[in-house]
């Protein structure tokens, strides 16, 4: 009896699973491969997008500041930029000014009311004022000071202070008594020239 | 042990060479780019804003009314000059003292200086330590201030009117500090020394004046022109011009 005969040579398991296992890592390797040239290629694709991109806003912005730098509309510009910024120059400059005449007018009113004399004044921008004055009788002295912190006035005049009061001496000549010399100060609070106002010229 | 390590290389050739190129790839190829693309997205796109605003202001200044802003303009240059205007405002002030029956005793200019330094050498005497620092402040922004002084001589009414002048005349002026002093021998007379200060705007160019939006002319603007143009023009009388820069400007 005769006996069959394996011709084909044995391929055994590993050696098949090894096959395969070769054939996945070459597989991975050529889609990673594919995958990393196809992101490669759409960056540079996109570059060459932003790069087109790029070089039409340069021409079309080239050809509006050529209209802008026209004569006719940088003649518009100047004018508009100049008148605009007189404007807020002025708005601001109008609402920061102290209404000086005002305060004077107020001051002579209660000096005169009051019966005592101004002899120095400083006001500053600040609104910072300082009265320096004499006085026969302290009820005039009073009368003043009353009428700078009176209720009507407190709008207008603040931090009403006496900074000094001294008497002088008697005049041993004509025998009269010395007035009282004071120096007075406060805050003006008032500010803006009145009938022009300046609402929201800086917005 | 060689003939297997050749044949193990061998084998995976492919999946060694896409290794070392995927790691070479990424740091040296596509990261870098991915910066420059990150930096040209950026300069596209500050383009763009930029092109947005050109077309913007070309559609603004089309709207523009030139002939009746060069009119605005040409108000407001009453109101605060383009320059310091010396001998407009000097006709002015002895025109406000005049109708006020003030005597103006002295005018200290310092023509050809503005703000911190015409305040430093002009008024420094008379000023306290707290003005002169806010002025020197004021002095240093961007618009000129003609800073001078005058001293003038009458009686408390007669100031409070002409400070009334003051306050409403077309060139704006503005009084920093006033000192007033009773006259020893006649006690209804007073002598005042102000401090004035008077605008001016010189015309100014600074950074992307192309890229700049226009400006917009608000109805609050338009309102404050209206009352601006309102008040009183005391310099309404031609002063001549005289040559500069020879020894007798009065030839």
């Amino acid at each position: 009896m005769a006996q069959d005969i394996n011709l084909l040579p044995e391929i055994t398991e590993e050696e098949v699973r090894k096959s395969t296992y070769t054939r996945r890592v070459n597989f991975v390797a050529i889609a990673s491969l594919l995958v990393i040239g196809t992101i490669l290629l759409a960056v540079f694709g996109y570059w060459l997008f932003l790069a087109a991109n790029s070089e039409r806003l340069k021409v079309q912005t080239k050809n509006a500041e050529e209209q802008i730098l026209s004569p006719s509309l940088t003649r518009k510009e100047i004018t508009r930029r100049s008148l605009v910024e007189r404007l807020n120059e002025a708005g601001q400059f109008v609402s920061s000014v102290i209404p000086y005449s005002e305060s004077i007018d107020k001051i002579i009113k209660f000096f005169s009311a009051s019966k005592v004399s101004l002899t120095e004044n400083e006001f500053k921008d600040s609104g910072d004022q300082t009265l320096i004055g004499e006085f026969v009788s302290p009820s005039h002295f009073k009368t003043l000071t009353d009428k700078f912190i009176s209720e009507g006035e407190t709008e207008n005049f603040d931090n009403v202070t006496l900074v000094s009061l001294t008497k002088e001496e008697l005049d041993e000549k004509t025998g009269k008594e010395g007035n009282y010399i004071f120096n007075l100060g406060m805050k003006y609070l008032k500010k803006g020239i009145s009938g022009v106002t300046s609402s929201s010229t800086n917005q | 042990m060689k003939k297997d390590t050749a044949a193990v290389f061998r084998i995976y050739i492919l999946p060694i060479l896409a290794t070392v190129v995927v790691i070479l790839i990424v740091p040296f190829v596509l990261l870098p780019q991915l910066d420059r693309i990150k930096i040209k997205n950026q300069e596209v796109k500050e383009g763009q804003e930029r092109l947005d605003r050109l077309n913007k202001k070309i559609s603004d200044l089309s709207l523009v009314d030139e002939t009746s802003e060069s009119v605005m303009l040409l108000e407001l240059e009453k109101v605060i000059p383009g320059s310091k205007k010396l001998a407009p405002l000097i006709v002015g002030l002895r025109n406000m003292a005049l109708e006020s029956n003030l005597v103006i005793t002295d005018m200290n200019f310092k023509p050809g200086r503005v703000g911190t330094e015409a305040t430093n050498s002009a008024t420094i005497s008379s000023l306290s330590k707290k003005t002169k620092s806010q002025i020197n402040e004021k002095g240093t922004s961007s618009q000129g201030e003609l800073i001078f002084i005058v001293k003038v001589s009458g009686s408390l009414e007669n100031v409070k009117k002409f400070f009334a002048k003051l306050e409403i005349a077309k060139r704006l002026m503005g009084v920093e500090v006033v000192k007033g002093e009773q006259d020893e021998e006649d006690s209804s007379k007073y002598r005042f020394e102000l401090s004035v200060n008077a605008p001016f705007e010189p015309a100014k160019s600074e950074g992307d004046v192309v890229g700049e939006p226009l400006p917009e002319l608000t109805s609050a603007h338009k309102s404050l022109f209206d009352q601006l143009i309102g008040l009183k023009d005391y310099t309404n009388k031609d002063v001549p011009t005289v040559k500069t820069g020879v020894d007798n400007p009065f030839e």
